[in-house]
């Protein structure tokens, strides 16, 4: 308890910043699901950590000097990114310090769940943002194209039956990614035992948000009324939920495959 | 012996007896004013008689400038006709014998008798000639003027006495001729270039230029009339509205100029003015309804005539009704709150869409214009907005394109990741749990 105070007390304005982005930021409001979920599957596992011998390491020390380096470095003006890093690699090295090397291993599923707190990196989202900005108004005609409505592209504006729409920045889907990404590891921890299986999971997330963005985007483009208000709000939802339904079944495929192989 | 004396007679009394012929204008006769190229006019003109210009075509001044008993002939077969007749006019003026003495170089102050008088190059008239008709009042007066005419300013005058008519004076000019300020003249001037008429000179016959202009200042032109008729005067008033200027003339023929015009019944419309001497009424009346006056003429030997005239002023009416359009701009989904404006006419209005139509969404107040909503779809809309007073007067205007720019997908992101995440929780444990909640289902 004591070694968690000194955490806190010591990256308080890493804390801060942090929480000040989850507040700000509806791309990452989901970070204030993130630690209440990682100190939930630390108490569910209390089983198996709790017969674990306890073995501090050396180790630890040199982890959590990485760690208070790395803040030093964030002060100095790498940015928030660089020091919540800097957090929870301290936390794996107080962990390794107290518990050693067993205990880091059990908890290491949470550490790496908390990745998903961490604050946007600006420089990979700058990058990132055109090129998902023009996939998504290229699926989202080719969707509208399907459905054998006219849509002209050019670039980032579709043109729909004569209504001229921008899918600009916000629309680039990292929201979609960042949740889907979560709620897939989280889904695959809690349905299934198979490690790989997050990792598969974590993989399938990222094609299938790209696509239910792009889905939101042309019916916003095709129903002007979906564009605004709670319409909006339902059906950004509901479309979340469908990606996350094809999760759930992309999960029985690959268990399926997996025992065609395993057979 | 005797049929030789009674030949020698008979020539010395056909000598005698052969009267001086006024000249034949033919048709130019009927025109007070005629040019070859131009017609200026400024100020409040009265022109009794035809008007024209041939081959020119150029008429300027005329409103202001009004010709009564007459008509305006611009460049057609009537004005080229009296042009023509002008010539022929003129050149037999210039061809008249000249039996006596060269005229001085200014006859103001002299006494003319009935004749043909020269001047070989340009004439003054400096206060008042007097032409004397001896009584006769097919008395001729030909002035052959090789260069100019030209009268002074302020009291200039040609005075008819002796039952001298103007319609039997010819003045024919070498070249121009100037009528100064003020000047009141009699006779038929007969420029072969042209003729200026300054302000306030009041011609008493015709001014026919053959081949310039012919500019007139707030002048009364009269074609005179034959000798012996007698002097009448006409009204032919226009409408009028209170507040509005008001132009018209009463018009005299016959008789001896100058004449005296003035109202002895009745009265013109309050704001209305006579001028006594060229017979124009002008001002702006102040006051609605119908003016009855017994209008009268004084000729320059007293005799006189009357006529019943009539001025009908309306009041003063509304404003002219006229429409505003609303705002061109708006976006799908954004409420757009503009309105259609109208003024003047009578309140209170009732809005419409006369053609076109709005954006889908938007909806006219047809009481107070007001056009809002919130537009379904994005394009160019044209509109013809019509409002309609309660005196049912209507006016229109030409609305649009109003421009209903798209939804930004910008504006409408994803809901916050927060959301997305509590949502996906809760889906996923009904997903995980849903054995558990068939059974829990199935036992209740």
């Amino acid at each position: 308890m004591l070694t968690a105070a000194a955490l806190v007390a010591c990256y308080a304005s890493t804390l801060r910043g942090m929480f000040g982005q989850w507040a700000s930021d509806e791309d990452m409001s989901h970070g204030f699901v993130v630690p209440i979920l990682i100190l939930w599957i630390v108490w569910r596992e209390r089983q198996r950590w709790r017969g674990l011998p306890v073995k501090p390491s050396l180790w630890g020390f040199a982890v959590l000097a990485a760690g208070a380096g790395l803040q030093f470095v964030a002060a100095l003006g790498a940015g928030l990114f660089a020091g919540s890093v800097a957090f929870l690699v301290s936390v794996a090295g107080a962990v390794l310090c107290l518990g050693g090397f067993a205990f880091l291993r059990a908890w290491a599923f949470p550490l790496l769940l908390a990745l998903f707190m961490l604050p946007k990196l600006a420089i990979v989202y700058n990058q990132a943002t055109l090129p998902l900005q023009l996939l998504a108004s290229r699926i989202a005609a080719g969707i509208l194209t399907f459905a054998g409505i006219g849509v002209i592209q050019e670039g980032n504006i579709l043109d729909v039956a004569g209504r001229r729409i921008s899918v600009l920045e916000a629309c680039n889907g990292i929201r979609y990614l960042l949740s889907l990404g979560f709620m897939a590891v989280v889904f695959a921890y809690l349905s299934d035992a198979k490690p790989w299986m997050r990792v598969a999971l974590l993989v399938a997330a990222v094609p299938v948000a790209i696509f239910g963005n792009a889905l939101r985007v042309a019916a916003a483009g095709w129903l002007p009324w979906l564009a605004e208000g709670a319409p909006h709000a339902i059906s950004g939802a509901f479309l979340f939920v469908l990606c996350l339904a094809t999760l759930m079944l992309a999960q029985r495929l690959f268990n399926k495959v997996y025992a065609h192989f395993q057979a | 012996m005797r049929k030789f004396t009674a030949l020698v007679l008979f020539i010395t009394f056909s000598v005698c007896l052969k009267a001086q012929l006024p000249i034949d204008l033919g048709s130019a006769g009927s025109f007070g004013v005629l040019a070859g190229a131009t017609v200026t006019s400024t100020g409040a003109t009265v022109v009794n008689g035809n008007l024209g210009v041939s081959p020119g075509s150029a008429l300027t001044g005329f409103p202001p400038g009004i010709v009564t008993g007459g008509a305006i002939y611009l460049a057609d077969p009537v004005a080229a006709q009296a042009e023509s007749d002008l010539t022929t006019a003129y050149n037999s003026a210039a061809g008249q014998p000249c039996p006596g003495p060269p005229l001085p170089g200014d006859i103001g102050g002299t006494t003319i008798t009935p004749g043909v008088y020269c001047s070989a190059t340009s004439l003054g008239i400096t206060g008042t000639v007097t032409l004397n008709g001896k009584g006769n009042p097919n008395a001729v007066f030909i002035f052959q003027i090789g260069s100019t005419l030209t009268t002074a300013a302020g009291n200039s005058a040609v005075v008819l006495i002796g039952g001298a008519v103007a319609s039997n004076v010819f003045w024919q000019v070498g070249s121009s001729a100037t009528l100064g300020t003020n000047t009141i003249f009699n006779g038929t001037i007969l420029a072969q270039a042209s003729i200026t008429v300054t302000t306030g000179a009041a011609l008493n016959g015709r001014a026919l230029a053959r081949t310039g202009a012919v500019t007139l200042a707030d002048n009364a032109l009269t074609v005179p009339a034959p000798p012996g008729v007698p002097p009448s005067v006409t009204c032919s008033y226009p409408s009028g509205q209170v507040g509005v200027a008001y132009s018209s003339s009463l018009v005299a023929t016959g008789g001896t100029p100058p004449y005296t015009f003035s109202i002895s019944a009745g009265s013109l419309s309050p704001g209305l003015t006579l001028n006594t001497a060229t017979g124009a009424i002008t001002g702006a009346p102040t006051a609605a309804g119908t003016f009855s006056d017994t209008s009268k003429v004084v000729d320059s030997l007293g005799a006189s005539s009357t006529s019943t005239c009539g001025i009908t002023v309306a009041p003063v009416t509304a404003p002219i009704l006229s429409l505003t359009c609303a705002s061109n701009s708006g976006q799908v989904g954004q409420l757009y709150v503009s309105s259609l404006v109208a003024a003047g006419g009578t309140p209170p209005y009732t809005y419409s869409i006369s053609a076109g139509s709005l954006p889908t969404g938007l909806t006219l107040n047809t009481s107070t214009g007001a056009i809002s909503g919130k537009p379904a779809a994005a394009g160019s809309f044209s509109y013809t907005g019509k409002v309609v007073d309660s005196a049912s007067a209507s006016a229109t205007s030409s609305c649009g394109p109003l421009i209903v720019a798209p939804v930004p997908v910008s504006g409408v992101p994803a809901p916050p990741s927060l959301i997305l995440v509590l949502i996906a929780l809760a889906v996923t444990s009904i997903y995980l749990n849903r054995e558990w909640l068939r059974r829990r289902l199935r036992r209740n």
